[in-house]
């Protein structure tokens, strides 16, 4: 998921032991969130594996609050995690994720479609179909043609660009070398086809993928999958004029101030298991200070800031009081912090075990805000994700995460440098990054390896400074801070984007140590036509390999502190949309 | 333009003290005469000390570091609580760290405070006298040559009265640093010496440029050129020691302008890079805490207050000395 | 007269082509150097150069930079249109470009964000001239008081404060302090237009912090300048006539004193009108100068050569205006 969120701070103290692993099975029932058997916990942590205050109570207003605006409104330009979360307000795809909290809203269930995709052996073709009674918010039926030209879009990357068109592109249309499908989306090539999407009726759409794709159903939940009718497709402008398939539609929009959604008329409830709509608007506001979000927060102005977690200061707040904290969670956010060691750069893998074994996780976590904001990571992959096996730690660095100054030691002199060396390291001239640099200096130097700054500009960092290979050699960059969390929660949605070397890019690559490594190619692509049940095993062997390759070095799962209105009612949690609260189904009470 | 132009962007009065209308009283004896009345004025004397006392302590930073047994640079993890912030009374204030320690790594803030006076005062110090050195000379030029020279920069301070200077130099900072050859410590205060200095220069030239004018015009330059003298010469022994008491003053004033303005730029995060230690970065870092940490605020606040204020002090009191009509 | 101004008003114009030139040269070349092309920006996760190239063409980055400044500066004469490739958006008339990044003209950026600066600057420099102007007279007529003593070493403390510095110590106190000093407990920006009551709530730790400063300043010159033209022989002429203190002062020393301050006035206002980043950046106020800061961070070429446009044209016009006003209120004063 993109990397640009929202600075999230803190600490917690309470396990979210709970949300160890995300479910696989992908034929769990979906249970309505507003039903009764939903638990009444409530407290600190509460939304974290529970609904809390469930009620059916209908009206009133969800007043949230984000730094800015999101990256783009258009389904399928956005990859700003917590907007792939308001795009369920009013964009319904294939599938979708189950109205529960924590792991087990991880589920993938139908959404506009009547059941999961019905896959072909090798699970390279999947059929859909969709529900009938299916409406835009103008009154039109949404068929499958609808389905099909949002995926054309996605071929226009001149214009319709931003969002994660990589999983489809090239699975759905022949690529070339250079990884430009021939197929160029419907404004260059209006009279061209999709003939890998067939749609034999208008409730019927059959994808057939150019290699096997076991977790298709995924990518069929993810909005850049969601239909947009032809006739209203503005290009570029799209974001300013969506229309909505789903319970709410654009009141207002102003990229400066915020958003008003309110209820679309020609949604039905009746067709959506997934979304229970309880209150008659959502206001978004635009606060470009977190800090004074957050004050608006405990005033109750505001019910949520949807974007990421509370500010150092509100953080203590909490910390110190009982009565603030009972309205708090502190989930783990399935994002995994590393800095990746370019063996480009750095060829010796003993020399790049120093750094491994150098590294203090415990100052790390510290500079990252405490431990609010997250735990010493021991491997990549994040306890959201199937492959995690709790302890596995190849590179421990002490029971307090300090650091292994004497194992250090002796690898820098199997690699034939014991008095150390020097290594430039990039990281973001903003918010956490200048903290995160000075931590790993200080803890490289007390072993000889002198870390020297070489900061990124926040808009490019990620683009075509750590995310170009060629640079990174170019200015020697040996080490890099970067953060990943899986655009949908499976093996392959984590590990595709960072491990895969057959996908490295030129630019805007995220593979960033370029690791290319036969096995682990083997492993992915192994996986996307393997069963369900065969899922963790073949990742956990992932992991390993990944590790064992000292190029990836996790020092932290974040987690983030929330701080909800006490007010809000059946809300939770929703670990398919990266543990943020599921809005689309959060009430007030009622009210006006 | 006719009229004095003073830049102030938003608190930031970029190389442009306001009035040092020094004039220039004549005699021999100026300096002299300048240097009894300023010690007579005993807050400018003060502010003069305290300068003297900051510039040791900038020199002798890492001596006193040593002494006083704090370090810039070394965490203290330890003495942070779980959230990261500095344990204890007033930001964590202790006999080993007399100022406190920063939030998410504990540096000790007097160790920073040092360091970062010794940048401050660097970047100014440098920043002042690139201004300086082209605003003489331009306005020595100007003034002298007259002419189309004079017009072409005369036009050229008039173009950068006219930039939002600060705006400017904000966005010229944070493009620059992706040129690698510039990204580097010591580069990047090169930098830095280059924005402040060089926005600063068109008011020393112009105060210069108005002296040369009215230098030029009188008797004994005149007559010493029809005795022969050479340009270069008469520039030298005539202009440049009725030029001191100009210069000294906008030195002086234009020395406290140029740390806050190494102050803001730091403080929106376009000024020297981490680990080193600057007022304006420790200021900015603040701004997230200062609610629940405000000693981490106020430190670094004093530190560029009591520092411009004293140059203020010690520049007014200079400028009173050469020109006692507009004193207090 | 009449052709002085006309003449003033075209070298200001040539100095904000010329203003406009360099940004714009600066902005285009620098990125060139460093590789950091804007359709990056755009391109997201992946970006194969064919991508980049594409994107490029969309905004016209891939025209040589001479022909992109001249189709900046005809969209400021003639409006222009806009594509992005497949939709068209028209820019009317004088148009500043169009940001991409927000989806919006840049004239429409300014403008909403320039009413915001435009109350900052308003609200705050009534308090400074009214503080400071009149601390300054007082100061002047006492002179070697204990009034003047105490306001001058308080004014120079004022010019010597960082105006963030200033700001955040005001919200310490006033918004975070004990309970008792919570005087603006909620420092959130509200539009006027939503709450005039809450904007003035919002507005007024700002205000103060940027009056501050400058009524120290202005304290000091209006001292230094009413010292001044005491000194004068006009007044000294005045009062050997015989006329009462008052009048001489009332009628004589003030108008000429304040004088120069007005001219100063009119430029630190403009200067304020293109942007007060620092007290917009502590204060999370949606003016100019934030929205130039957040354009500068993600490379918004059009918006960061529009506020720098607009900043320069205010500076050049007040300075065209202080001259001519000058010119009519100073006699002495005569249009080459």
């Amino acid at each position: 998921m993109s990397n640009i969120r929202r600075v999230t701070r803190l600490g917690a103290i309470a396990a979210v032991g709970a949300l160890a692993l995300a479910a696989c099975s992908s034929n769990t029932a979906t249970t309505p969130s507003t039903s009764a058997s939903a638990s009444a916990a409530t407290g600190y942590n509460a939304a974290v594996d529970n609904i809390v205050n469930p009620s059916t109570a209908t009206g009133g207003t969800l007043k949230l609050a984000a730094q800015g605006d999101c990256d783009s409104w258009d389904p399928a330009r956005t990859y700003y995690a917590y907007c792939w979360d308001l795009q369920r307000l009013f964009t319904r795809s294939l599938m979708g994720y189950a109205p529960l909290p924590g792991a087990k809203g991880t589920a993938v269930v139908p959404d506009l479609a009547t059941a999961p995709g019905a896959a072909s052996a090798g699970n390279t073709v999947w059929t859909y179909h969709l529900q009938a009674g299916l409406k835009f918010q103008d009154g039109s039926t949404i068929t499958t043609k609808d389905i099909k030209y949002g995926i054309q879009r996605l071929y226009a990357s001149d214009i319709i660009n931003g969002g994660p068109s990589q999983y489809y592109l090239c699975l759905l249309s022949t690529c070339d070398a250079s990884g430009a499908p021939a197929y160029k989306g419907p404004y260059k090539d209006p009279t061209g086809d999709l003939p890998s999407i067939a749609t034999p009726d208008d409730t019927t759409i059959v994808f057939t993928l150019n290699k096997a794709f076991g977790d298709f159903d995924y990518l069929m939940t993810l909005p850049s999958a969601a239909p947009v009718p032809k006739t209203a497709d503005t290009g570029a402008k799209y974001t300013t004029a969506v229309v909505s398939s789903g319970p709410f539609e654009f009141k207002s929009y102003n990229p400066s101030t915020g958003v008003v959604w309110v209820r679309n008329p020609n949604w039905s409830q009746a067709t959506d298991t997934i979304r229970h709509p309880l209150v008659n608007e959502v206001d978004l506001q635009f606060v470009s200070d977190p800090a004074v979000s957050d004050k608006q927060l405990q005033a109750g102005t505001i019910d949520l800031e949807a974007d990421g977690g509370v500010q150092a200061t509100l953080m203590a707040q909490i910390d110190a009081s009982a009565a603030l904290k009972v309205n708090s969670d502190n989930p783990t956010t399935g994002f995994s912090r590393y800095l990746a060691v370019m063996p480009s750069v750095i060829p010796n893998i003993d020399c790049r075990k120093a750094i491994f074994l150098a590294i203090n996780k415990a100052d790390l976590v510290k500079a990252r805000g405490g431990s609010y904001g997250g735990d010493p990571a021991t491997t990549m992959t994040p306890p959201t994700i199937p492959g995690y096996v709790a302890g596995y730690d190849p590179y421990p660095v002490g029971a307090d995460f300090t650091g292994d100054v004497a194992g250090a030691k002796a690898a820098l002199a199997k690699c034939g440098q014991p008095n150390g060396f020097s290594v430039n390291m990039a990281y973001v001239n903003k918010g956490r990054g200048p903290a995160v640099f000075l931590a790993v200096q200080q803890a490289l130097a007390r072993v000889g390896i002198k870390v020297v700054s070489s900061p990124g500009d926040s808009a490019t960092y990620y683009s075509n400074f750590i995310g170009s290979p060629s640079n990174i050699v170019a200015k020697k960059l040996g080490i890099a801070v970067a953060g990943w969390a899986a655009d949908f929660p499976t093996g392959y949605g984590f590990w595709e984007s960072i491990a895969d070397g057959t996908t490295i890019l030129p630019n805007g690559n995220t593979n960033y140590p370029s690791l290319n490594d036969a096995t682990i190619n083997g492993l992915l692509k192994g996986s996307t036509s393997a069963a369900v049940a065969d899922q963790a095993g073949i990742f956990q062997k992932v992991d390993h390999a990944v590790m064992d390759a000292a190029v990836y070095l996790p020092f932290q799962f974040d987690k983030s502190l929330y701080y909800r209105n006490a007010r809000l009612t059946n809300i939770y949690l929703n670990g398919g949309v990266g543990n943020y609260y599921d809005y689309v189904n959060i009430g007030v009470g009622g009210g006006s | 333009m006719s009229v004095p132009t003073r830049d102030v962007v938003d608190g930031t009065s970029i190389g442009a003290p306001e009035a040092a209308s020094a004039k220039v009283i004549k005699g021999r004896s100026l300096g002299q005469i300048a240097w009894s009345r300023l010690k007579r004025d005993k807050i400018a004397m003060a502010g003069g000390v305290v300068i003297v006392v900051l510039v040791v302590m900038a020199l002798l930073a890492p001596v006193l570091c040593k002494l006083l047994g704090v370090d810039p640079y070394a965490f203290h993890t330890d003495l942070l609580s779980a959230l990261s912030m500095p344990q204890g009374k007033l930001g964590g204030i202790s006999a080993a760290h007399p100022l406190g320690i920063e939030p998410l790594n504990g540096r000790d803030i007097l160790a920073r405070i040092l360091y970062g006076a010794r940048v401050s005062l660097t970047i100014a110090f440098l920043a002042t006298m690139l201004g300086l050195i082209i605003g003489v000379v331009a306005g020595i030029t100007a003034g002298y040559f007259g002419g189309w020279i004079d017009t072409i920069l005369s036009r050229l301070m008039d173009i950068i009265y006219a930039f939002p200077v600060l705006l400017f130099s904000i966005a010229l900072l944070v493009i620059v640093s992706g040129i690698d050859a510039l990204s580097g410590g010591v580069a990047r205060i090169g930098i830095l010496v280059f924005v402040i200095g060089f926005f600063g220069w068109p008011y020393i030239g112009r105060i210069i440029r108005g002296q040369v004018l009215s230098i030029r015009e009188k008797e004994y330059v005149e007559a010493a050129r029809s005795l022969g003298a050479g340009s270069g010469r008469i520039l030298f022994r005539e202009l440049l020691p009725n030029l001191v008491a100009p210069i000294l003053v906008y030195a002086t004033l234009t020395m406290p302008s140029n740390i806050l303005t190494e102050a803001a730029f730091s403080y929106l995060g376009v000024g020297v890079q981490p680990p080193t230690a600057s007022w304006g970065q420790m200021l900015s870092d603040a701004v997230n805490t200062f609610e629940i940490d405000p000693a981490f605020m106020i430190i670094p606040g004093l530190a560029i207050f009591i520092t411009v204020l004293s140059f203020n002090l010690f520049g007014d009191g200079l400028r009173d000395a050469f020109d006692p009509r507009g004193g207090r | 007269m009449g052709r002085y101004i006309v003449r003033r008003l075209l070298g200001a114009v040539v100095v904000v082509w010329v203003v406009s030139v360099i940004t714009f040269g600066i902005f285009m070349i620098v990125p060139k150097i460093t590789g950091a092309s804007p359709a990056y920006l755009y391109v997201g996760k992946i970006s194969t150069p064919a991508q980049v190239q594409a994107v490029e063409h969309n905004f016209g980055l891939d025209l040589p930079i001479p022909q992109q400044y001249l189709n900046y500066m005809s969209g400021i004469i003639n409006g222009r249109t806009v594509s992005d490739g497949n939709s068209t958006s028209r820019c009317s008339a004088p148009c500043l470009g169009y940001s991409f990044r927000k989806n919006l003209a840049v004239t429409d950026l300014l403008q909403s964000h320039f009413t915001v600066t435009l109350g900052l600057a308003i609200g705050a420099s009534i308090l400074w001239l009214v503080g400071g102007v009149a601390v300054g007279i007082l100061s002047a007529l006492r002179r070697g008081s204990f009034f003047d003593r105490v306001a001058m070493i308080i004014a120079l403390a004022g010019v010597s404060l960082p105006v963030y510095f200033t700001g955040l110590l005001l919200l310490t106190v006033f918004s975070y302090g004990p309970s008792w000093l919570r005087l603006v407990p909620d420092p959130t920006f509200h539009p006027f237009g939503q709450d005039p009551l809450l904007y003035i709530k919002s507005m007024i730790l700002p205000w103060i912090s940027l009056a501050f400063l400058f009524a120290a300043l202005y304290a000091r010159l209006t001292r230094a300048s009413m010292l001044d033209t005491m000194g004068e022989d006009y007044i000294r002429t005045a009062r050997a006539k015989g006329l009462s203190n008052r009048k001489v002062i009332s009628k004589h020393a003030l108008r000429a004193a304040l004088t120069p301050i007005v001219t100063i006035f009119g430029l630190d206002l403009a200067g304020l009108l293109g942007g007060a980043i620092l007290t917009e950046k502590t204060f999370s106020l949606p003016g100019l100068g934030a929205l130039a800061v957040d354009a500068i961070g993600l490379q918004d070429l059009p918006v960061i050569m529009g506020v720098t446009i607009l900043g320069s044209m205010f500076i050049v016009i007040a300075n065209v205006v202080v001259d001519v006003l000058y010119g009519i209120v100073d006699p002495r004063v005569t249009y080459k």
